[in-house]
């Protein structure tokens, strides 16, 4: 499959006083045609700057500081902001996870739909039908009647659906969906699931998927990566992941869902917390937290290695995480 | 299936909120309207088990657990806890009562008072109850912290410098200052990493064998609630339509509503995609409710009989209750 994106080695990073907060370390990721990539992981681990890294909407104190964001082909990273819009909202849109913080409370459903048509030579009627078939796309009810409502006139799950409607106004080639599902109930998360599985798959569109469910990776993402402390830890097909991960985060991530298959009487803990992403330890970030940590992983930074083909593991246990067991093995 | 001593009983509970009139609404003499957020529901709990409590958002779960601990006011209805009738009571008497249950709310940032120290917030709990003499204090604000996994130093620090996962330790800490036997945790691992949200199941878990407690496990993640309780309630819209052993309402549900939920929970496993949605639209208003069963605009399997006439809970197996005409 032919590349749509490219990421290599992406460095974004925040400017707090004299600290340095590596939200973004050395990320490197393709995405392909067609495809949806998932990244996971939990808070802070720079899962969301990735992404708006990628639509270039880091403000300061943030800085892409390295690396290059090939769209297409070309890096988008020396863009100017003008050149840039030519591609953000066209080419690659995005939805996120408020719904209702991302619409304009003030501003009916109509006018923000046709945001997305500026510029486009359209005549009133062209851009009212082309709003109304949004709408009907993302299973809006009576949607010519909608068009004149605010936000607050729609639900949690409707709101989240317009939000993909005006995503989708553009055409665009690349979604990206930050948490998309993480607000709604599980019968909406289900819907709103589908509905992009759906779309992707009529449009031909990628979609970037970030998330902290694994649930929702399995549901809906061809390859994911694991990321952890600003770095991707982990990299791989979906089914390989969860059959076989060879990161002791991610096994670790997998076995303490209550849905893993574990121990009744007491689920699988990483111990320790999160670390602060500005006094970041040497070596392996994971290391202090890990139950295979060796003497080296407190040294040094374990780099991208391919443990088995497509499967990129940055991790210098690889010969003792082979034996680790997945999910799918015990869920079935 | 329980043989255990009943320490929660709840019969016809109602909890409504009314709605404000409008002034166009008392010109035009319109009935005050009302949401029901608890309609008519009876369970009880089973000493030292932990009951699951699932539904969507606005079924009024956060609702039930609040008016049993009296922290909103039941319309119709009783609460017995320990076989005592709480419903009614007052003063004294219901902060006595309160002694013996307590809740662990979501958001452990919201739920401590910041301008507090851990200590200051566990000490008040054990003056207020006077459940330790004043020189006892400091050695039981300890104990409680050891218990779930926090050290002495923390003792003095404000909530503001914690984690969620240890603000949430400190939250349950401060429930269990009062020495309840009865638990009710509204959502109270929804706010954490999956990393963090293991090891606070496991501290519940733990306390709940250690202490004994009852507990009443709010959750609307699934799995988090099919781990953790022996028997699941399922509600929707103020009503419990489903309540059995865990196992059973997970593997073999029989209402509708319980399947669909429990279908629409995204499955762990890439190689089982869902390909339609588990059901179309979203939870009504609970202003305008519809007639009959409540669920029925939204059935799969509604039948003529359900659009008018509204089913009664019925056990069908042993311990196994539901409300739905397709099991009459």
């Amino acid at each position: 499959m032919q590349k749509l994106l490219e990421v290599i080695d992406l460095k974004t990073y925040f400017y707090a006083g004299d600290k340095i907060i590596k939200a973004v370390d050395g990320a490197s990721f393709e995405v392909r045609r067609g495809e949806t990539f998932g990244i996971v992981g939990e808070s802070g681990c720079g899962k969301s700057q990735t992404c708006r890294s990628v639509l270039k909407l880091i403000r300061n104190p943030g800085k892409i500081t390295g690396g290059r964001i090939l769209y297409e082909g070309r890096d988008v990273v020396p863009l100017s902001n003008r050149q840039m819009r030519k591609i953000r909202g066209k080419e690659i849109s995005a939805i996120f996870q408020e719904p209702m913080t991302s619409l304009n409370p003030i501003m009916k459903i109509r006018d923000q739909i046709y945001e997305g048509f500026k510029g486009k030579n359209m005549t009133g009627e062209q851009k009212e039908e082309r709003a109304v078939e949004l709408l009907r796309m993302v299973g809006i009810p009576s949607p010519k009647q909608r068009l004149n409502d605010y936000p607050h006139q729609f639900s949690g799950g409707m709101r989240q659906r317009i939000m993909i409607a005006i995503a989708l106004g553009s055409n665009p080639k690349l979604l990206i969906a930050d948490e998309p599902t993480t607000a709604l109930d599980v019968t909406i998360q289900n819907q709103i699931m589908v509905l992009i599985n759906d779309l992707k798959d009529k449009m031909g569109m990628s979609v970037i998927l970030v998330t902290h469910d694994l649930g929702v990776i399995a549901q809906m993402c061809e390859r994911v990566a694991v990321m952890y402390a600003g770095k991707i830890v982990e990299m791989t097909d979906t089914v390989t992941l969860f059959a076989k991960p060879r990161h002791p985060y991610t096994y670790g991530l997998m076995r303490s869902l209550p849905a893993g298959g574990g121990n009744a009487e007491k689920l699988y803990t990483i111990e320790g917390t999160i670390p602060n992403l500005a006094e970041l330890p040497a070596g392996c970030a994971f290391a202090p937290r890990c139950q295979f940590a060796a003497e080296k992983c407190r040294r040094q930074e374990p780099k991208p290695e391919e443990a088995e083909k497509g499967h990129w593991v940055s991790c210098h246990c690889l010969n003792r995480t082979c034996g680790l067991k997945g999910l799918i093995p015990v869920l079935k | 299936m329980e043989a255990g001593k009943k320490i929660v009983e709840v019969r016809n509970l109602c909890t409504e909120f009314p709605i404000k009139k409008e002034f166009s609404d008392i010109l035009a003499r319109r009935p005050e309207k009302s949401v029901k957020a608890v309609n008519d529901v009876s369970f009880d709990v089973y000493e030292g088990e932990s009951l699951g409590l699932v539904g969507e958002s606005g079924c009024g779960k956060s609702t039930l657990a609040k008016t049993i601990v009296r922290l909103c006011e039941a319309k119709a209805g009783t609460i017995k806890i320990n076989g005592r009738d709480i419903t009614n009571l007052q003063g004294k008497n219901l902060r006595a009562v309160r002694k013996s249950m307590q809740m662990i709310f979501q958001d452990p940032y919201s739920s401590l008072n910041p301008r507090m120290t851990v200590y200051e917030t566990i000490a008040e709990i054990l003056k207020v109850h006077k459940i330790v003499s004043v020189h006892e204090i400091p050695d039981k604000v300890n104990e409680i912290l050891a218990m779930c996994g926090l050290n002495k130093e923390m003792a003095e620090r404000y909530p503001g410098e914690f984690s969620g996962g240890q603000r949430q330790r400190v939250g349950i800490a401060r429930a269990l200052a009062a020495g309840p036997s009865v638990i009710l945790a509204d959502e109270p691992v929804s706010a954490l990493d999956v990393s963090i949200q293991a090891q606070i199941i496991n501290l519940l878990k733990k306390l709940q064998k250690e202490l004994h407690l009852t507990m009443i496990f709010i959750s609307h993640d699934l799995h988090v609630v099919r781990y953790i309780s022996q028997r699941t309630a399922a509600m929707y819209l103020g009503k419990i339509v489903e309540i059995g052993s865990t196992e059973v309402l997970f593997t073999d549900p029989l209402h509708p509503y319980t399947g669909i939920l429990i279908h629409a929970s995204p499955k762990i496993d890439p190689t089982q995609r869902e390909r339609s949605p588990a059901i179309q639209g979203e939870v009504p208003s609970p202003i305008d409710l519809p007639k009959g069963c409540l669920f029925h605009p939204r059935c799969p399997r509604c039948m003529e009989k359900c659009k008018n006439k509204i089913p009664e809970m019925k056990e069908i197996k042993e311990g196994h209750l539901i409300a739905c005409h397709l099991y009459e």
